[in-house]
């Protein structure tokens, strides 16, 4: 399932760098979004963080997907496409296995459930939000701006973290030893 | 602890099996296996240890690779070790039945 390759100079096939590897990331992404909440929506420093999130998420998406196989929204088996389903063929190492189709759907099931308490968290918070807003007499653009900034980890989320759950639960490579 | 995607194992209902058994009399690495079926040589050792139970056709497949019938390979109840399959009926040599 895991491609196992390194990531800047540290090797992926151990599941303690690739748990830590995730949980850094991650706490990124959350400082990331924790700045942007808190630097006043007033102030034209904001976009500069967005643009930066947006850069982290695609190039965490990136790294994520080439670490594990074909889990990417646009991966396609080429192969296939080439074949046409005509003959038979043998599985391109790059393919996951039924074992491995198994677990990348499993752990894109749990991300879809996570991704689902999170939408409907960021929709119940808007509607008492916008009542609080309208009660305070608060700016609208405030409240527009937290809602803009609770959206990114979910775009984060959905990019990263059925490859995460993947990283994180995983064994160890070598512990598989070709014997 | 692995992903657990194994409906079936998660049920309780395990499947055991021979293979590293089957595999050991042949000399066979995980990765020779797992080149002959088609798999990933870490799926070999999920299936070995009972991890993960694999789909009819894949079944089939080792079946088919060791020459054995199905049921030589899996079962829902755990295997006898060989030797006392071949060996436990047998009379010992002081007169006694091994078991």
């Amino acid at each position: 399932m895991l491609r196992t390759p390194t990531v800047l100079g540290i090797s992926m096939a151990p599941r303690k760098s690739r748990r830590l590897f995730v949980a850094v990331t991650y706490a990124v992404m959350l400082a990331l979004t924790v700045t942007i909440l808190i630097v006043p929506p007033w102030r034209d420093k904001s976009e500069g963080w967005i643009i930066a999130s947006g850069t982290f998420l695609g190039v965490c998406s990136l790294v994520f997907t080439s670490l594990v196989k074909q889990t990417g929204p646009l991966d396609i088996h080429g192969g296939e496409l080439i074949s046409l389903g005509l003959a038979p063929r043998r599985r391109n190492q790059d393919e996951p296995d039924e074992r491995e189709v198994a677990i990348r759907n499993a752990a894109c099931f749990q991300a879809y459930r996570v991704l689902a308490l999170y939408v409907i968290t960021i929709f119940t918070a808007a509607f008492f939000f916008d009542a609080a807003f309208l009660a305070f007499d608060l700016r609208t653009s405030v409240a527009v701006k937290v809602l803009e900034v609770l959206a990114m980890p979910l775009l984060g989320m959905a990019l990263t973290l059925p490859q995460a759950a993947l990283l994180w639960a995983e064994p160890d490579v070598p512990e598989e030893a070709r014997v | 602890m692995a992903y657990d995607s194994n409906f079936d194992a998660r049920s309780g209902a395990a499947l055991y099996n021979r293979i590293a058994v089957l595999r050991a009399e042949r000399g066979l690495s995980r990765s020779a296996l797992a080149d002959a079926l088609e798999v990933n040589y870490q799926t070999v050792g999920y299936i070995e240890r009972g991890d993960f139970n694999p789909s009819l056709e894949l079944a089939f497949r080792i079946s088919e690779y060791f020459g054995l019938p199905i049921e030589a390979i899996f079962s829902r109840q755990p295997f006898r070790p060989l030797s006392e399959e071949i060996y436990g009926n047998r009379k010992s040599p002081r007169g006694g039945t091994s078991k």
